[in-house]
């Protein structure tokens, strides 16, 4: 068996080989100690898992302990083994295949030697026991356009620059239909989590004196509301910030590169903001959007 | 404008001054200039005086844009321009500057056909595409 795992800043999507993938947003509550009433749903299930009992995804939202995977460090082993179990309903032994952004050894290291054992964890009221063999790493925005050329989703008349605009994070690469990746480059802090501070910052958001939170206003955006809790209506800002917000990430991969570009015929846009974009690029030659950009990349490995 | 005459020109000029009966320096500059550049033929017979003192003059409007083409075509600072358009004047000869330079047209580039522009050179595609996206 197969697992594969997208550890995202704003959420977590896993799916094992050739089944549903489950997305989970990257927030979890601490409840060892405390009497709360659980959901024990798929998007929000109970973790039991190292003398630890944490509630995960849209539900830890609601807590007032409330922290998000970014907070609690991305790349400790411990922090994501609930997600990355959370979405199993059965026993697994197998190799996990981990999407990651860049190739760090140490990161790399340290996820084999603390995952590549015998775990035991408990999801929604049930015991689990998985023994992870292997773990192999891709590179998150590779593997979404190679799957495309190989589809033909996007033309191989010209090279792809593909921008996977995530949570927390942008990455970009210029790859040739041959698979060859000619540059690439990720700019942290500037995904989701920078649009949505560029909106707590506004000034009608100042103004309302309130303490607002990242994540909520990022679930205002990708459920269209465009309102922080029932008083808070951010619709008259959110267009010019997004705007500007976006107007600042294409100059800075415009000035980074440029030497390459001359080639591209295709600018694809991947990762789970890339839907904010949606609009403007419709009916356009030379640009594509995938149907579900947040799974672009977990189904590139789904798909083989 | 403002700017100081060197003591060899101020000398040419109270030599003037004694022929003029006193004419302010201003009023000997400005008529000098407008020989040079209107060609007014304001000239007076004189014997340069030993001077050794320099002296501040405010130009009139009416020189400034000779004087500021003097300046930009030699790329010197106006105090240089004015001693030496005056001490070419005094010595009967005539400054560079024959005439004051003008502006040229300059004619705006023809409007490229509309399907050029709609169209991204295949040199600059990529960029093209991903510039289009700003709004």
């Amino acid at each position: 068996m197969k697992l594969i795992a997208d550890i995202g800043n704003y959420s977590t999507i896993t799916a094992l080989e050739g089944k549903e993938p489950l997305l989970i947003r990257a927030v979890e509550a601490d409840i060892t100690v405390k009497s709360v009433m659980s959901k024990n749903t798929d998007e929000s299930p109970t973790v039991l898992c190292e003398g630890r009992k944490l509630i995960l995804g849209e539900y830890a939202t609601k807590q007032k302990n409330a922290q998000t995977i970014v907070e609690q460090g991305k790349h400790n082993p411990d922090v994501i083994k609930p997600y990355l179990f959370a979405g199993l309903r059965e026993n697994f032994q197998g190799s996990i295949s981990y999407l990651v952004p860049h190739r760090d050894k140490w990161q790399e290291d340290g996820l084999r030697s603390k995952l590549i054992n015998t775990h035991e964890i408990a999801v929604n009221g049930k015991f689990y026991k998985h023994t992870v063999t292997d773990i192999q790493f891709y590179l998150e925005s590779d593997v979404a356009v190679e799957a495309a050329f190989i589809t033909k989703e996007i033309p191989d008349d010209g090279d792809c620059l593909a921008i996977d605009i995530g949570g927390g994070t942008t990455n970009f690469l210029i790859m040739t239909p041959d698979g060859d990746v000619l540059h690439r480059n990720s700019f942290p802090d500037v995904g989701g989590v920078s649009l949505a501070n560029d909106i707590i910052n506004s000034d009608l958001m100042k103004s309302q004196k309130y303490a607002f939170k990242v994540p909520k206003i990022m679930d205002a955006i990708a459920d269209g509301t465009f309102r922080y809790g029932r008083n808070y209506d951010f619709f008259p800002v959110f267009k010019p910030l997004l705007d500007n917000w976006f107007n600042r990430l294409v100059d800075q991969i415009m000035l980074d590169s440029r030497d390459y570009l001359s080639d591209v015929a295709t600018v694809m846009f991947i990762g789970g903001n890339a839907e904010l974009l949606r609009d403007r690029i419709q009916n356009q030659d030379g640009y594509y959007i995938p149907q579900n950009p947040q799974y672009s990349n977990i189904e590139a490995l789904i798909g083989g | 404008m403002e700017v100081r005459l060197k003591p060899h020109i101020m000398g040419h000029i109270q030599a003037v001054q004694l022929i003029l009966d006193g004419a302010p320096v201003k009023f000997i500059v400005d008529c000098c200039l407008d020989a040079v550049i209107f060609h007014t033929d304001f000239k007076v017979t004189h014997e340069s005086l030993k001077s050794t003192r320099s002296q501040k003059v405010s130009l009139s409007k009416r020189h400034k844009d000779y004087l500021s083409n003097y300046v930009a075509s030699l790329h010197i600072d106006a105090t240089t321009a004015i001693n030496l358009i005056l001490g070419d004047y005094f010595n009967g000869t005539e400054t560079m500057l024959k005439t004051p330079l003008t502006v040229k047209r300059i004619k705006p580039l023809p409007q490229l056909e509309k399907e050029v522009l709609d169209k991204p050179s295949e040199d600059t595609k990529g960029a093209s595409l991903l510039s289009n996206l700003k709004r």
